[in-house]
């Protein structure tokens, strides 16, 4: 019997014989609301926590810090949220380092923090996160792949400098350095913004003849489609896609213009904040962290896995399921609390 | 004209004072806790930095000019501060990097104030341009966010002297300075400069040159925010100053301060920032759900930039109704 | 026949009764000159005409048909056009978008540009032998000299094809032979039926164009005369009335020394002036208003470039900006408060303070300099509510009196003063002209630009009369007349023996 199973006979039992349930109060903090992948990390939590509370008989009241912050206004939230007496944390950090000390503040006071989507080296933080660099390894290997080891290409990465992009990209770069025949004939960034791509790749079209593939990574790859199709060019790439609706919808609309094209979803889950969740109630429930699993560039890290990918051969399977989403959903993923209990000792 | 009135029109910083006020009461209203040293002390040091940040862009707005580039000043005196000590980093050391920063603010600022005081290129455009050279600047001398900052600094940050927070002394401080300042000749002429340039011209005011140490002014205290950021944040990050400048502003402008210049002053700035602060405890508090969020913002934006405007509107239909 | 009557229109800016009883005739066939002194009306009665400034009283009416003119618009739509001597041009722009702006020829919804030149060339053909260089439609106006600039103006207000047109100091700025080719197309146009009214500063352009004349003094139309028939005498007369009293409040004949020597400026609009003005003498400067007195006044504190030769207390200076000329001593007293004299939102105190806070020390002693200012403000009698007030807050006679206080806490050698006293009340200008006699007992070199005739005449010991930016006449002693002061104003030749016969006045 798994320790969770344990857990919630002790918790039935406790509310059997005492009638109360345990409750938690559990923060999150979101630095930026512009985007869909956003809205449902934070939708995923709320929903998660309904389960959690269904399945564990456990009491959680959520309050959300929820707004587009500079780093100042990101501390604010996490001191908004002690104030209020949290019991845990659920951030997705905007700066790689400039929360440590309000986060390390937070530790001491005995609340539980987890990161998601964003590792951050703070004492006493947990990353949930997945593999950056797994993330950039698969797409480039998939484009390797279609291309049979040869071609030019053209990369059109997210925000240079974010710890994010620089993880994908060495993930990119250690996969193409053993491509010797591909050749990356021109590099530029689409800082994870639809328009932006659309036009980084619409000019990058127009001044580099017979580009056989495209690189780039979700938050882009529409924009980035809509060039070429409005563009059509000659040859008619192949890219690496991103795991939303609206892509799968295009994508579908490439291939009956252009037979050749191929593309691949690799899922970025907004899942993650969910799966954070379910780890700090882990951690609130007593659990203490296998030291053995912890992994990434502080030791402080939890990866959760990627959980598919999508390709050609799944598209029509994909593009029937997800008939009736808008086309900002994404396709997601996240841990289940055995997978999460998983991470304890 | 009333007494009250003669007094709001000679301290401009009594109609945000008021406005702060009020902000309190709703924030108390909704947290308890809000008096507690802890939690008054997370309040200060959080709007510190910007509150030096908007003393430095109150400066050149009074002068008739604006800075679009105290944000990426922040960044570039950040990077350069953390790239320069480390995480065991003595006095001395720390002394010497923090003299290096506001001397790179200065410079920073010496540019803008050539450009704009010099070359008389329009100051919305030439600072807007050198915030890039800045931010790119900062990115070259700190392409990854990172950098450590020995713990005592980040620590006395957060302390206390005699039961009161570090922040709220720095705050003093920064009033004081300003205090003075604005008792110097170069204080004065700022106002003057601001308030008509010609008639200073012919009044003997050397315009270019307040003009051109007006910017430098802002970049020092540029510096000093950004010190202060490092404090508060404890590393280096390229990009950490980019939200500030707009924020700047806004308290500018909020603590009553002609965007035209001339009139107005830092204190009201410190005062704004004090109250957009405020103002987003109490969203947070009221659990306004996050996408109004972001409409609030806009609201204060365009309630502080209307206000004088209204103000002056009723006051004229006030009048022709006489 | 085209025919404009203004009959018995005044005008009052709030204490100044500009116009009175302003009356005049424009007739088509006919040019009509408008005269006056400074302050006469003239201008006043000009822009009601127009439809610039809208008249308390009186009648217009055209072609015997009573009319209200609210705005140039107005009087454009009715054939009205007036060209002015303040250009209204765009610079940026070119010649043809000037010459139509505000009726471009449109075609199918948008302007029709090839219309627009073709019909700006036919307008510039009027004058195409007058200009040094070709002017042509598609030309930006910043590329022209003034002179051009003018004739471009005169076109645009041909461009409406005008039935009344009225030429304010149209001529100021064209050379010789742009001025000939003006006055053929005004015969031209004359013959042709319009109605033209002339305002100009030179007398002898008045007695070649001008059919009739219609003379003001002091906001009263005194009298209208056939040109042909009355002479430069009589018309000079007409403007002052005659009447001068000997002034006996001048006094202290100016010892030898000179405070302030000028030799050969020429600056702006000033061409080659030589004047001298002892410690304790008060040398005015007169003549129609806009002939350079402004420029010459500015060139002497450092505002504007100059060349030649400025000496202050014998030692030559060069003063190229406002510091170096305040260093020497030098205070200038704009007119126009607004632009150059004061900051509105700023104090009192920081206004009377602002050019001499490095008395102050490093951290300014704010007691001592607010004291001073006190002191100030007691010797001027400035009525203020409190001292921190802003500028704003004071009447025109207190905020200029703040103006002239700001350098007398300099105590400055030489004063300069551009026309001061202008849109200040009675009550204040009598305060101020005892503050000025004190300053010239006191030793101060002062030079005083007035548009104010009796101003100067009651103030001054000497007199300088510009015209076209040169020195006209200097009038001292017995020759310091109203009737000489306007002769010299006019370009007529100081007539002594001006016939001093009771008014010829009598409404036509």
């Amino acid at each position: 019997m798994s320790r969770i199973r344990l857990i919630i006979l002790s918790l039935t039992l406790g509310l059997l014989s005492f009638g109360v349930a345990q409750s938690y109060t559990i923060g999150v903090s979101n630095n930026f609301v512009g985007s869909e992948w956003r809205t449902l990390m934070v939708q995923g939590i709320e929903e998660t926590a309904a389960q959690i509370e269904e399945e564990m008989g456990i009491e959680i009241d959520l309050i959300f810090e929820n707004a587009t912050v500079d780093v100042q206004g990101q501390i604010q939230q996490i001191q908004n949220l002690l104030n209020r007496g949290v019991d845990a944390i659920i951030i997705n950090p905007g700066d790689v380092q400039a929360l440590d000390i309000a986060l390390e503040e937070a530790v001491d006071e005995g609340v539980v923090v987890i990161a998601v989507d964003q590792a951050i080296g703070a004492e006493g933080v947990y990353n949930v996160v997945i593999d950056q660099k797994e993330w950039g390894r698969q797409n480039a290997q998939w484009l390797a792949d279609a291309l049979g080891g040869e071609g030019d290409i053209i990369i059109i990465e997210g925000g240079v400098g974010a710890p994010a992009n620089e993880d994908r990209m060495e993930g990119v770069e250690e996969v193409l350095a053993q491509y010797p025949d591909i050749n990356v004939v021109g590099r530029e960034s689409g800082n994870w913004d639809q328009a932006t791509g659309q036009r980084v790749a619409s000019d990058m079209l127009a001044s580099i003849p017979n580009i056989d593939g495209i690189l780039t990574q979700d938050g882009m790859a529409q924009g980035i489609l809509n060039a070429l199709l409005a563009a059509q060019p000659e040859p008619f790439p192949i890219m690496t896609g991103e795991a939303y609706a609206g892509y799968l919808r295009l994508w579908d609309q490439a291939r009956q213009q252009h037979p050749g094209f191929e593309s691949v979803a690799v899922v970025n889950p907004p899942g993650i904040g969910a799966s954070g969740l379910r780890v700090a109630i882990e951690l609130l429930e007593g659990g203490q962290v296998d030291e053995s699993q912890l992994t990434g560039p502080y030791g402080n890290s939890l990866i959760v896995p990627i959980p598919y990918n999508i390709t050609s051969d799944e598209l029509d399977e994909f593009l029937e399921e997800y008939a009736d989403a808008p086309d900002t959903q994404a396709m997601d993923g996240q841990i289940t609390q055995e997978q999460a209990a998983s991470f304890m000792q | 004209m009333s007494r009250l009135g003669i007094l709001l029109r000679n301290h401009t910083w009594l109609v945000p004072l008021l406005l702060l006020a009020i902000a309190v009461g709703v924030n108390v209203y909704l947290q308890d806790n809000f008096f507690m040293q802890r939690v008054l002390n997370g309040n200060l040091r959080v709007m510190l930095p910007l509150m030096i940040l908007a003393v430095g862009q109150a400066i050149v707005i009074l002068a008739g000019g604006i800075d679009l580039s105290v944000g990426a000043m922040v960044s570039l005196v950040n990077t350069v501060f953390v790239t320069l000590i480390s995480a065991d980093s003595g006095g001395l050391e720390l002394a010497g990097a923090m003299l290096v920063g506001v001397g790179v603010g200065a410079l920073a600022g010496a540019v803008n104030g050539l450009c704009v005081a010099v070359l008389r290129l329009q100051p919305i455009v030439t600072t807007y341009a050198t915030s890039f050279i800045f931010a790119g600047l900062a990115l070259a001398i700190l392409p990854r966010p990172g950098g450590s900052v020995p713990r005592d600094l980040t620590r006395f940050y957060r302390d206390y002297i005699l039961e009161v927070p570090v922040a709220a002394y720095g705050i003093a401080l920064l009033i004081i300075l300003w205090l003075l300042l604005r008792r110097t000749r170069f204080g004065h002429h700022l106002y003057a400069v601001g308030g008509n340039d010609e008639a200073a011209r012919a009044s003997g005011v050397r315009v270019g040159l307040v003009r051109f140490g007006s910017y430098v002014a802002t970049g020092v205290f540029s510096a000093l925010a950004a010190i202060a950021l490092t404090m508060s944040i404890g590393s280096g990050n390229a990009r950490i100053g980019d939200d500030m400048t707009l924020s700047s502003i806004v308290a500018v402008v909020l603590g009553g301060t002609r965007l035209a210049g001339g009139r107005g002053g830092a204190i009201g700035a410190v005062i704004g920032v004090a109250i957009l602060s405020i103002i987003r405890n109490i969203i947070s508090f009221a659990g306004i759900p996050s996408w109004y969020q972001t409409l609030v913002d806009a609201l204060i934006i365009l309630a502080a930039l209307a206000g004088p405007g209204l103000v002056y509107l009723i006051r004229r239909q006030r009048n022709d109704g006489n | 026949m085209t025919r404009l009557v203004a009959s018995n229109v005044s005008k009052q800016y709030g204490a100044v009764r500009a116009l009175t009883d302003g009356n005049i005739e424009i007739e088509g066939g006919r040019v009509t000159a408008l005269l006056g002194a400074n302050g006469s009306g003239k201008s006043t009665l000009g822009k009601i005409i127009t439809g610039l400034v809208r008249p308390d009283s009186g009648e217009l009416t055209l072609d015997g048909e009573r009319v209200t003119i609210r705005s140039p618009k107005d009087a454009r739509r009715l054939g009205i056009t007036a060209v002015y001597q303040e250009l209204s041009l765009v610079p940026h722009m070119s010649v043809a978008h000037n010459i139509w702006l505000g009726q471009e020829p449109m075609r199918r919804g948008g302007i029709d540009q090839k219309e627009m030149r073709e019909r700006s060339g036919e307008l510039l053909e009027l004058f195409s032998a007058s200009f040094s260089t070709r002017v042509t439609p598609t030309m930006r106006v910043s590329d022209l000299t003034p002179g051009e600039r003018q004739i471009i103006e005169i076109l645009k207000a041909m461009a409406w094809r005008p039935r009344i047109l009225i030429l304010d100091e149209a001529t100021a700025s064209l050379d010789g032979r742009q001025v000939e080719r003006l006055f053929e197309l005004v015969a031209q146009w004359r013959e042709e039926g319009m109605g033209l009214a002339f305002v100009s500063h030179r007398m002898e352009e008045i007695a070649r164009v001008a059919d009739r004349a219609v003379v003001l003094r002091n906001g009263d139309t005194v009298g209208e005369v056939d040109v042909a028939t009355t002479s430069e005498a009589q018309l000079v007369q007409m403007m002052t009335g005659g009447a001068t009293a000997p002034h006996t409040t001048r006094q202290r004949a100016a010892s030898g020394e000179k405070l302030l020597e000028v030799e050969g400026l020429s600056s702006g609009r000033v061409r080659d002036i030589n004047l001298s003005v002892a410690p304790g003498e008060l040398v005015g400067i007169g003549g129609l208003q806009g002939q350079g007195q402004a420029s010459l006044l500015l060139a002497l504190f450092g505002a504007e470039p100059y060349r030649g030769t400025i000496r202050i207390a014998g030692k030559r200076v060069n003063l190229s900006t406002p510091r170096r000329a305040m260093r020497e001593g030098v205070a200038y007293v704009p007119g126009d408060r607004g632009a150059e004299g004061l900051l509105p939102v700023r104090s009192i105190l920081e206004n009377l303070q602002l050019p001499s806070w490095h008395r102050y020390g490093l951290l300014l002693r704010q007691g001592k300099a607010q004291a001073d200012a006190m002191r100030a403000v007691d010797e001027l009698n400035i009525k203020i509510g409190d001292i921190e007030d802003p500028v704003r807050t004071l009447s025109g006679g207190n905020a200029q009196k703040v103006v002239i206080g700001k350098w007398l806490l300099r105590k400055p050698r030489v004063l300069l003063l551009n026309d001061p006293t202008k849109g200040i009340d009675v009550g204040a200008k009598a305060e101020f002209y005892a503050l000025l006699e004190r300053l010239r007992d006191a030793g101060t070199a002062i030079l005083f630009n007035s548009s104010d005739d009796e101003e100067l005449l009651a103030l001054c010991q000497k007199v300088i009369v510009l015209q076209d930016g040169q020195l006209r006449a200097v009038l001292e002693g017995e020759a310091l007349t109203h009737e000489n002061l306007v002769a010299a104003s006019m370009g007529t030749a100081a007539n002594g023996s001006a016939g001093r016969s009771a008014d010829s006045g009598g409404r036509p």
